[in-house]
């Protein structure tokens, strides 16, 4: 016989009771929810209205309606912006440039994160405020030196110049943060996998980063956002078509009299989409957490 | 084999505010099967030894040997032990399954299916077969410290070290657990080295018991030999709950018989027990177990007058707090004894039951006499090993 306690016997009033926490009365329940939804309606009606907005043409702009009918949707303004040849290469650098990013900057933080955690050696505390003082001065501080820099190691107006630029402001965040996710994971799993037969890497490969993919998703997503919506450091290193990014990709639906804004805006809504994929694939392991259930005392 | 040695062992940890010596010139033998308990207070360096010889920390001074071979420069996984951490240190990761199956990947070239119905062997033999699928945070205290316990048998190591495993299981199943423990231990007839800080666990479990304490390590020897003939007055103290009292006490020759003289009273010496301590200078700590504490009239030589100050009934037995000479000590008097708090009560320390430790050193120079098994084979309902067999036959 199905018991109450059965989800699929439950009415939807007790249903609701169960879902809402046994301390908050219905009444306090929509009160927060109304607030909630004010302040996310807030942040995204203007996102919903990009996107809707990359959809209708120039003229439905500059109408006075705000939704578009049915009828007024036209993919025509992705089609214009794909089919320039600068626009589609801008992307694939942006690809290039964010993708090699957050690898270089995952492979050096979670090798270094780990060592810090983990070894005791002469000048680790230096260091890690060394790490921590880059990102006290702003970039704009350090720019001339740094292209001088570049330029000298012929670097410029290169992916892999924009790449190692983007990885500097990069690894000391994405080493910093790691650390601290595996200052969290016990030392006694590393032990106990010593025991187990692993060597230093595969404790680091077996055990750390599994447990750490909450502190490496939150790394490489904060990674890939920094180097794709860098606009300053590729404006001074990029000195031609073929090394730009999509953030200057945007410039190109503008010119000093004019405005073409449906494409800008379907730009906009291209630039930002991987983004947004990114973060929907990242999102399980930051929400997911360390999971802690093996471990007792500590 | 797994005949465990540890020689000479020194552990010094260097810190700023200077070198901390964590185990001091320690030397044990293991024989192959034994089951010994490291046992000791906070700090001691118990732990600090079993890592050593689990290979998780290098010793400063001293050798591990295993069936006659130093391992002291291998590695964790050339050592040939497996390990059971305090916090389990399961892989949160994993499932159990995954846990105990790990070090036969990692450290052995088995077959697929050898590693598994090794691991399914080991899992029904400790009763989780059905916890194998199920990850760690879905298991409770207990099951996850049998997983841990599966994860360590399944390797079938010459050697199990065991950091205080029982001690984050609540009371009643650390007591049926190490029973089991105990039980799987003979069972498999794997040396074992385990560490705890709990006596009982220590008295309990162990074939010889380790006391240690600030790194040096103060007895070696059976449970009983640590608790009726202790080497000094921190073993017989460690030992045994509740720890037995001890009387700062001064030799006194100067009567018509040597004595004890302690602030609340003295205590006239047989012949025997003065020749023990004879010699050794004038101050002495008088030890008594609160068992062995008897209750006495007024004129009884070495009588002793004392107040209750508090009584724990516990049923089976009392323990009456008692004030000597303004400090506070125990007895443990028949539970079906009514004493009232405040009340005057007079008792004599048995001579064959005391010990007497030297007041500078605190060595021992004369213990109980221990229990006579003569004594024990006549007792009424005791057969001996020789009529049980003949009772079988």
């Amino acid at each position: 016989m199905a018991t109450s306690t059965d989800p699929e016997d439950r009415n939807l009033s007790q249903r609701i009771d169960a879902w809402l926490d046994e301390d908050m009365s219905p009444r306090r329940a929509i009160g927060v929810y109304l607030v909630l939804g004010l302040y996310f309606a807030f942040l995204l009606l203007p996102v919903v209205y990009m996107v809707l907005a990359s959809f209708t043409s120039q003229s439905f702009l500059f109408s006075p309606e705000l939704v578009p009918a049915l009828g007024d949707l036209t993919l025509a303004n992705y089609e214009t912006v794909l089919s320039r040849g600068d626009f589609r290469t801008y992307f694939y650098n942006s690809m290039i440039v964010a993708t090699s990013t957050t690898l270089l900057v995952l492979t050096v933080g979670i090798l270094a994160g780990y060592s810090m955690s983990r070894f005791d050696y002469p000048g680790r505390g230096g260091l890690l405020y060394a790490f921590l003082s880059t990102q006290m001065l702003p970039i704009v501080l350090i720019l001339i030196p740094f292209y001088i820099l570049m330029f000298s190691l012929n670097l410029v107006d290169s992916l892999l110049g924009i790449v190692i630029a983007h990885s500097v402001i990069g690894i000391p965040l994405g080493t910093w943060l790691l650390k601290g996710y595996i200052d969290d994971i016990p030392e006694s799993l590393d032990e106990a996998a010593k025991m187990d037969g692993c060597s230093h890497l595969s404790v680091l490969r077996r055990v750390i980063v599994p447990l750490a993919m909450p502190g490496i998703a939150v790394a490489g997503f904060y990674t890939f956002i920094l180097s794709w919506n860098d606009y300053l450091l590729v404006s001074v290193l990029s000195q031609t078509a073929g090394t730009r990014t999509l953030p200057f990709g945007l410039q190109l639906f503008q010119s000093q009299n004019a405005v073409a804004w449906n494409l800008l805006i379907t730009a906009a809504v291209i630039t930002m989409a991987p983004v947004i994929l990114l973060f929907a694939v990242a999102q399980r392991w930051v929400v997911e957490g360390l999971a802690s259930g093996g471990m007792k005392g500590n | 084999m797994g005949e465990l040695e540890i020689r000479d062992l020194t552990k010094v940890f260097h810190d700023d505010g200077g070198d901390i010596v964590a185990v001091d010139d320690l030397d044990i033998e293991i024989e192959d099967g034994e089951l010994i308990v490291l046992v000791g207070p906070s700090g001691c360096g118990k732990s600090t030894t079993l890592r050593c010889v689990a290979g998780l920390e290098s010793p400063t001074d001293g050798d591990i040997v295993l069936d006659g071979t130093a391992v002291t420069d291998q590695k964790p996984k050339e050592r040939d032990m497996a390990m059971v951490f305090q916090s389990y240190a399961l892989y949160p990761h994993m499932s159990s399954r995954e846990n105990m199956e790990f070090g036969l990947k990692m450290a052995t070239d088995l077959p697929k299916d050898e590693i598994r119905s090794r691991v399914e062997e080991t899992a029904e033999m400790l009763g989780i077969s059905e916890l194998l699928d199920k990850k760690p945070d879905e298991l409770s205290g207990g099951q996850q410290q049998r997983v841990a316990l599966g994860r360590a048998i399944v390797r079938e190591p010459e050697v199990f070290l065991m950091d205080e495993p029982l001690s984050n299981l609540d009371a009643k199943l650390r007591t049926q657990m190490r029973t089991e423990l105990q039980a799987l231990q003979q069972d498999l007839g794997v040396t074992t080295l385990y560490v705890t800080h709990d006596q009982t666990e220590a008295m309990t479990m162990s074939d010889r018991i380790a006391v240690l304490n600030d790194g040096e390590l103060q007895q070696f020897g059976t449970p009983l030999e640590c608790y009726h003939e202790p080497e000094n007055e921190f073993v017989a103290g460690f030992i045994g709950s509740p720890s037995m009292n001890f009387f700062d006490v001064e030799l006194d020759t100067t009567g018509d018989r040597p004595a004890l003289v302690h602030e609340g009273f003295r205590y006239d010496l047989e012949e025997d027990v003065y020749a023990d301590i004879e010699g050794h200078g004038e101050r002495f700590t008088l030890g008594i177990r609160p068992e062995d504490i008897e209750l006495a009239t007024a004129d009884e030589p070495n009588a002793v007058t004392t107040t209750v100050e508090v009584t724990e009934p516990l049923g089976e037995v009392t323990y009456v707090y008692l004030e000597i000479g303004d400090r506070q000590y125990t007895a443990t008097l028949e539970g079906d004894l009514v004493i009232e708090t405040g009340r005057t009560l007079t008792i004599r320390f048995p001579q064959d039951r005391i010990h007497v430790f030297d007041g500078q050193t605190g060595e021992a120079l004369r213990n109980r006499s221990r229990p006579d098994d003569e004594v024990v084979e006549s007792l009424p309902g005791f057969q001996s090993s020789d009529s049980v067999e003949a009772g079988m036959e």
